[in-house]
């Protein structure tokens, strides 16, 4: 059931194992909207960037963000309203600039890329809002070790605080790219994604002045 | 006069005259000239050293310089009734398929798909072609110092790389114009001829070969 005659667009951005796809689901579960899951992207050049981090970043972001392009234009070609679990800022505030931090994306690598990206986000629509889902490390590390999937395993926790450091300097950039609203799970073991969900309604309602019926909610 | 075309493109391997033609066109037909700008690319110089690790890059940087040219393509206006330019954006494509791997082809496929879709494509495209030869004569007469050092073995590469690019082509009309006994800039009937030539109906792909003129 449609309650507005606009067309929604709202990302959710966070760290690995914050919540990011049950949100998504659910957001469009009560919202009767889209949802797209992040896409599997089969990076050919992830074995080689192993091999030789600095060497290879930068084959490695064109080609997730040329796979990110292709899919975000799949959304916008749908009809209706959508929540997209993951979104491509994502691809240049924090991995991309992260790679720049260990310096294996840099100088005029960076900047090529940085180039790159600008030109061809600015061919896509923007996201009305992004929820960006906070949690400490610990607590992503008790999540990650509990949906046990085996790729993720041996994620670092200095690696999850890099992320973290990148999301949080994005998040207070002057220019974020488009409104960021931040729901924070630190610390919740047993998250109630109830409450997740909740907090989430909320906050679409106040800044988007989105209508939702509250007897649904 | 007025060409029936609102967006003429010439193309051609280095050398060729293109800008020179472009010019004149331009002038003949009160079009609006589009030189291609080349933006310096600060990856050319570890190219040259090592362009197996800095081919990828180096085309990346031209792509977007090219592409983000295209974006500001003028529109015609109340002075100029055309455009005419030195140059088409999937020129890219011939020195990516000379520099790159076969996995970097595919992912500069990729990027460069996204973005052809968004550039206007020329009503018709002159390719003048010519002889390794002749292009080597012109680019030591003109004497260019960034030009100084480019080898017969590589123009006669970049030749082939044209050729076969344009016998493919497929994407507008085109115009082949056999230039290696034209001179078109001092000799104002060979000019004439080729205008003919392009204000002629066609589609797909015409042969322009002056041999009695």
């Amino acid at each position: 059931m449609e309650f507005s005659e606009r067309k929604y667009f709202v990302g959710i951005a966070g760290n690995i194992g914050v919540g990011k796809t049950t949100l998504t689901r659910s957001l469009a579960a009560q919202l009767g909207w889209n949802y797209y899951l992040e896409p599997v992207i089969d990076n050919p050049y992830l074995s080689d960037f192993y091999a030789d981090m600095s060497r290879w970043a930068f084959h490695l972001q064109v080609y997730f963000l040329s796979k990110r392009f292709e899919s975000q234009r799949l959304i916008e070609g749908e009809a209706g309203s959508c929540v997209q679990d993951r979104t491509i800022y994502e691809d240049v505030e924090i991995f991309a600039r992260t790679l720049n931090r260990r310096g294996h994306l840099t100088g005029r690598d960076w900047e090529n890329y940085s180039a790159l990206f600008e030109t061809m986000i600015s061919h896509l629509r923007t996201p009305d809002i992004i929820i960006y889902l906070r949690c400490d490390v610990p607590t992503l590390l008790d999540r990650i070790r509990r949906r046990g999937r085996d790729f993720e395993s041996s994620i670092s926790p200095d690696y999850l605080l890099e992320l973290n450091e990148a999301y949080e300097a994005w998040f207070r950039s002057e220019h974020p790219r488009c409104l960021i609203a931040q729901i924070d799970t630190s610390g919740k073991l047993d998250l109630d994604q109830d409450a997740v969900l909740e907090e989430c309604l909320r906050q679409l309602k106040v800044k988007l002045q989105l209508e939702i019926p509250l007897n649904d909610v | 006069m007025i060409s029936r075309h609102k967006y003429i493109a010439i193309e051609g391997v280095i050398g060729v005259g293109k800008t020179s033609l472009a010019r004149l066109l331009s002038e003949k037909m009160n079009a609006r000239l589009v030189l291609e700008n080349h933006e310096e690319n600060p990856f050319l110089t570890q190219f040259y050293k090592d362009p197996r690790h800095y081919a990828f890059q180096t085309q990346i940087f031209f792509l977007l310089s090219r592409f983000k040219q295209q974006q500001e393509l003028p529109e015609p206006d109340f002075f100029h009734s055309a455009l005419v330019s030195d140059y088409i954006f999937p020129k890219d494509r011939i020195f990516a398929y000379i520099n790159l791997s076969e996995t970097e082809i595919t992912l500069y496929e990729k990027v460069m798909g996204l973005m052809e879709v968004r550039v206007r494509k020329p009503d018709i495209v002159l390719y003048l072609q010519s002889s390794t030869e002749r292009l080597m004569k012109n680019i030591r007469t003109r004497s260019r110092p960034y030009e100084r050092d480019i080898s017969e073995e590589y123009l006669r590469t970049l030749n082939e790389a044209y050729n076969h690019y344009f016998f493919n082509y497929e994407e507008t009309p085109l115009l082949i114009i056999n230039t290696t006994s034209l001179d078109f800039v001092n000799n104002p009937d060979h000019l004439a001829a080729i205008t003919n030539e392009i204000e002629r109906e066609h589609v797909g792909t015409r042969y322009f070969n002056p041999v009695d003129i």
